[in-house]
């Protein structure tokens, strides 16, 4: 059985640790492409997770049935299913949803986040961790894709606005911060999608440095830490 | 049949039974989601349509992409316009709709009954290649060139009892349409799949599908 504390390290660590955005720089195509508004990388990002939690759920369960020289192929067509029955419900039920995602809906099979975790913990692991692993990963992905754009869609337009998605012409929220003549329109263009992905992951790795730094500096008092890592007398 | 071979043999029957498993899953799925994506299609056709010619104004290309079962276009979607609204009393309405693409317009001829159900939804002109309009009209092993159609227009009449509210017209010369008088009204009947009357060489009125298909 799954330990309490180790359940909580692996859900942080998909989360933040090992964030597929910031960290490890997976699916940056859904990342760049649909985080032009907040409600469309929301609701990608929700699928996403959706998809990962039961792709890695599957393959943890038939993962000693199916012969390692074929789990690939088998894996793509498990993703594969998931995602076209997801498309086919959010076509029949969330009608604008589906619309907005576009392309990008159906190419959540070939997202290597969903690919990567079931070969490199599902068909490692049982049925729990697995689990806690996709759903950590697809939070930390929603996450990831919900900062990004909330903040693209603020300073590119001066307001966030968010449909039901059930019923597209009713709003659940909608907040206009500052006039629209003040919006940086280059923040919704694919331009700004990089600047703001870069600035975000500048801004995680800094964070993550002085933390590494404090934590050092608590283990060992009056360490001083050096910012050049190279050798003494290195050239 | 070396080991080798038959674990190939036994990979790809394993293969070919997980992909006919996930057919069997993603058939079951559509068939569920089926009535609802229709009923989805049918309210977007309807709300489009009747806004669009309230507003006077052209369907922008993002509607007109989600109305491709019913509106195509040849070259991606740039606009589309209706041209003519026909109100047929306590039967329904139809639209002319003029689609446009980067490859040049196409014109479809849609009729709704009084519930919004779709009656017909039919291409009559197409400015460019004939192959595309066969295509287009999916389901009709039709070889009436789009040339016999182009030749049709549509112009609203005065609306008469027990008659669909518009008059079809061939607008080429009197020897031309009774030489293609069959292709044409045949390619009508294709165009409209209704009921429709040869009046004489230059006119044809017709009266709309009971019941629809």
């Amino acid at each position: 059985m799954l330990g309490e504390h180790k359940a909580k390290d692996l859900f942080f660590s998909g989360i933040i640790k090992n964030n597929p955005t910031f960290v490890l720089f997976l699916g940056m195509c859904p990342t760049l492409a649909t985080t032009t508004t907040f409600q469309g990388a929301f609701g990608m990002a929700l699928i996403t997770t959706l998809v990962l939690t039961m792709s890695t759920i599957s393959v943890s369960l038939i993962r000693n049935i199916i012969p390692s020289q074929i789990r690939i192929p088998v894996y793509v067509i498990i993703i594969a299913t998931l995602t076209k029955t997801l498309e086919l419900l959010m076509q029949g039920y969330v009608t604008s949803l589906y619309q907005s995602l576009g392309i990008y809906l159906p190419l959540i099979v070939v997202n290597c986040i969903v690919l990567g975790r079931a070969e490199a913990f599902a068909q490692k692991n049982k049925l729990l961790p697995s689990a806690i692993d996709g759903l950590a990963t697809g939070m930390g992905f929603t996450l990831s894709l919900s900062v990004i754009s909330f903040l693209r869609e603020l300073i590119g337009t001066g307001s966030i606005v968010f449909p039901n998605y059930l019923d597209p012409r009713q709003l659940l929220f909608s907040i206009r911060f500052f006039p629209q003549q003040y919006a940086i329109s280059l923040f919704t263009t694919p331009a700004g999608a990089f600047l703001t992905l870069g600035i975000l992951a500048g801004i995680l790795v800094w964070v993550q440095v002085k933390i590494q730094e404090r934590q050092i500096l608590q283990e060992v008092p009056g360490t001083r830490l050096k910012n050049n890592s190279a050798p003494e007398g290195g050239k | 049949m070396n080991l080798g071979e038959s674990k190939k043999f036994m990979y790809s029957i394993l293969l070919m039974l997980t992909a006919l498993f996930s057919s069997l899953i993603l058939t079951i799925v559509y068939l569920g989601v089926k009535p609802s994506i229709v009923k989805q299609q049918k309210e977007a056709l309807n709300s489009t349509l009747k806004t669009a010619w309230a507003d006077q104004k052209p369907i922008e290309a993002d509607s007109v992409s989600a109305l491709k079962p019913f509106i195509y276009t040849i070259g991606g979607s740039v606009k589309a316009e209706i041209e003519k609204h026909f109100i047929v009393k306590d039967q329904g309405e139809s639209f002319l709709v003029k689609s446009t693409g980067r490859n040049g317009p196409i014109k479809t001829f849609i009729s709704l009954d009084t519930a919004g159900n779709v009656l017909t939804f039919d291409i009559i002109e197409q400015a460019e290649t004939k192959g595309i309009w066969e295509n287009a009209n999916r389901g009709y092993k039709t070889k009436i060139g789009y040339r016999d159609l182009s030749a049709v227009n549509l112009q609203g009449t005065k609306p008469e009892k027990g008659q669909v509210d518009f008059r079809i017209i061939a607008n080429s010369k009197p020897n031309q349409i009774q030489s293609g008088a069959t292709l044409t009204s045949t390619g009508i009947r294709y165009a409209f799949r209704g009921v429709y009357h040869f009046i004489n060489s230059s006119t044809y009125t017709g009266q709309l599908p009971k019941g629809g298909q």
